[in-house]
């Protein structure tokens, strides 16, 4: 009884931790399970994916609620993500728990490292937070003709691509986001998380989407994201349904809870001590890459 | 970009179905874990494995039970 109720303790924290910080959980749960609980790997990203899928399909209700998602755009990126969700769910059972367990430090590692960053930032110069992405081209500058729709021009004239932009903003370079989405899917699935490290600054920095669409709209994809992993993971018995029903409802409430506090908390102390616990697991899982731990 | 009214409708017709289905989902799954807890049971013993020849019978088990 003791371990379902941690677990499901663990699954708020988590969730909250989450929320507040703006990163889906999985990046938690991985490490709850599996240096918490003793869970292979494997098994826990299985339910990681489980768990990224509650909390997207939560807050990807309200972002479309608010229209701030841009549905189009996040179904064709899908499809490629969704291809290397399945195949990067395919290979994670083919390689070593300990190249997974490596792969996951690194990824801590770089959270870590990009938190620090943003931390170390001036607060006058929230540079993450720019709306405008850093190629875009606005209305009245140089290039304007190219950056933003001209009026008149259906999505009809101007075929798929044009067809993906939203008000104010158009959609470029969309190979190289593709690529990157497969890239972002295999990701996920690899290490049971919703890839929107890769998908929003893919989103912002290479297709010229503002910030703020970026997030909402990944928001809406990682859930499809993980279901193609988790589908994957389901059918090659990956998942363990009793660690998950726990976990999952955990980090529900804990996500609900944390959207509720998170303008309320402090967020540079909370962010140096989400750093710290980053480093503290990154170590472990680097100990268990190298067969210490 | 001016969406169709169509287009304009399916958001937040998507919307709610994600809510809604998030809410039963969760209910349903909150459900089993609660009775998980309640009797004594380790989420750490191990779950069933997904069988999908056993699936239709399973749900059709349980529907009896409930009803």
């Amino acid at each position: 009884m003791e371990v379902g109720l941690l677990m499901l303790a663990g699954g708020i924290a988590a969730g909250a931790f989450g929320s507040i910080l703006g990163l889906g959980g999985g990046l938690l749960i991985v490490p709850l399970l599996t240096l918490g609980f003793g869970l292979p790997l494997r098994e826990a990203v299985g339910v990681s994916l489980v768990c990224v899928i509650v909390t997207s399909s939560a807050s990807a209700g309200v972002y479309l609620q608010r229209r701030q998602a841009n549905l189009r755009l996040g179904m064709v990126l899908e499809l490629f993500t969704a291809a290397g969700a399945v195949v990067g769910g395919a290979v994670a059972f083919l390689i070593d728990e300990r190249l997974l367990a490596a792969l996951f430090a690194l990824l801590l590692v770089y959270v870590a490292v990009t938190m620090l960053q943003a931390l170390r930032q001036p607060a006058e110069e929230p540079a993450t937070d720019d709306e405008t992405p850093p190629h875009a081209h606005l209305a009245g500058e140089p290039g304007a003709d190219r950056g933003t729709r001209q009026p008149g021009i259906t999505e009809q004239d101007g075929g798929l691509v044009a067809g993906l932009g939203g008000p104010g903003y158009e959609v470029e370079r969309l190979p190289a986001a593709a690529l990157g989405s497969v890239g972002a899917g295999i990701a996920s699935a690899l290490l049971g998380i919703g890839g929107g490290l890769i998908k929003v600054p893919l989103m912002h920095l290479v297709l010229g989407v503002p910030l703020r669409v970026a997030t909402a709209t990944s928001n809406l994809m990682i859930g499809i994201t993980a279901s193609a992993s988790a589908l994957v993971y389901l059918i090659r018995g990956g998942i363990d349904a009793y660690v998950a029903g726990p976990t999952a409802v955990g980090v529900f409430v804990g996500a609900s809870i944390g959207s509720r506090l998170g303008h309320r908390v402090g967020q540079r102390a909370l962010r140096v001590l989400f750093v710290l616990v980053l480093v503290y697991t990154a170590i472990e899982m680097a100990r268990r890459a190298a067969g210490i731990a | 970009m001016t969406l169709s009214p169509q287009a304009s409708a399916l958001e937040p017709s998507l919307a709610r179905v994600l809510q809604a289905g998030t809410y039963l989902s969760i209910g349903l799954v909150a459900v089993g874990s609660v009775l998980l807890i309640s009797a004594g049971g380790s989420p750490l013993a191990g779950g069933p494995a997904l069988s999908l020849s056993r699936l239709p019978a399973d749900l059709l088990d349980q529907a009896e039970i409930i009803s």
